[in-house]
């Protein structure tokens, strides 16, 4: 008995708090009976509410359970399993168009001890030499410079560059990331 | 979470707690991330790496951690070819490095609030300049200098 008790209490509130949604939204007029257009104005608002009280009520003290569901956890859920927003150089991150023969010139890296291959990009020469492996003649290659909000929510500084192909952003490098303040 | 164990740094002849991790980076623009193993809460990335700066250069001089599989992970496993030290080209960003007495313990990352913190801006593996941010003076002149972790939990290492 308790628990029946404690179960259509929950529906009460729940009832509750949908007549305070349903007060605040507009209804759509629809066609009604010719019986019904000989019922006074504020009769027929009366008999509406009544009604639409009591058949929500019923309704409402037997689903209760599901729309709290649909309230709280199932936005939740939604939190938790949002998708992750992917980086993606857009046109607005474009800086200049360069070959790669001044990228390379540009990105030598040279150390007094010797603790960097003498190459463009240095340690990361072998993910440049991937990168640049199927760039044909057609191909423009740009830099970028864009902030990008990390996965733990920091604001980045992302720079690297671009392959164009037929005008379409193909594949990019990363050359650089710096936190923003 | 916990508050995780520093990187080290040796700078101007002194061994020093680093609180950033710029091998990170590398590991992100390099798309090649070691399968560390975290031997306890307080140092989830799973390796600790030992810096030093050199005339005005950041370099990577060592590694420690142990992979999922058990092997030890060392400089030449992630730098072929490099035994003794790395030069950082890869990182742009800002050094912290705590100093001074405690002001106030925070278990998570590396939030404790210290006197004072020497942050030195590196642009390409090459320090640019360097500054002091003075967060203020402890109350409590008993309290150990220096970072450190309060509290922690090790994972237990399977038996064979």
């Amino acid at each position: 008995m308790m628990y029946a008790a404690t179960y259509f209490a929950f529906g009460l509130i729940t009832y509750v708090f949908a007549l305070n949604i349903r007060d605040k939204t507009t209804t759509q007029e629809v066609e009604t009976p010719e019986w019904w257009d000989t019922i006074d104005t504020q009769q027929k608002k009366g008999i509406k509410n009544i009604l639409g009280d009591i058949s929500a009520a019923l309704f409402l003290h037997l689903i209760w359970p599901l729309i709290i569901y649909w309230m709280v956890f199932d936005r939740i859920n939604a939190f938790y399993t949002k998708e992750e927003i992917k980086f993606e150089v857009l046109s607005k991150h474009l800086i200049e168009q360069l070959n790669i023969d001044f990228i390379e010139h540009q990105e030598m890296v040279h150390d007094p001890l010797n603790a960097v291959p003498a190459l463009p990009f240095g340690h990361l020469n072998s993910n440049w030499l991937k990168f640049k492996k199927n760039i044909t003649k057609k191909d423009k290659l740009w830099s970028f410079s864009t902030d990008w909000m990390s996965e733990w929510g920091y604001k980045e500084n992302y720079r690297g560059y671009v392959i164009i192909q037929s005008g379409k952003i193909g594949r990019y490098f990363l050359t650089e990331i710096k936190n923003v303040k | 979470m916990t508050a995780q164990f520093s990187e080290k740094l040796t700078y101007q002849g002194e061994q020093l707690a680093l609180c950033t991790e710029p091998l990170v980076d590398y590991f992100v623009l390099s798309n090649k991330r070691p399968d560390f193993k975290s031997p306890s809460t307080a140092l989830w990335r799973g390796y600790v790496g030992s810096w030093e700066i050199i005339g005005d250069r950041l370099y990577l001089i060592a590694i420690d951690g142990v992979l999922k599989n058990g092997s030890e992970i060392t400089l030449e496993s992630i730098f072929p070819g490099y035994r003794e030290r790395v030069f950082s080209h890869w990182y742009s960003g800002t050094l912290r490095i705590p100093q001074g007495q405690l002001l106030q313990y925070v278990h998570m990352g590396y939030g404790s609030k210290y006197e004072q913190d020497l942050m030195i801006n590196i642009k390409k593996g090459v320090v640019c300049s360097k500054r002091i941010n003075h967060n203020g003076i402890s109350d409590n002149k008993g309290i150990t200098r220096g970072y450190g972790v309060g509290a922690f939990t090790l994972f237990s290492k399977k038996q064979d």
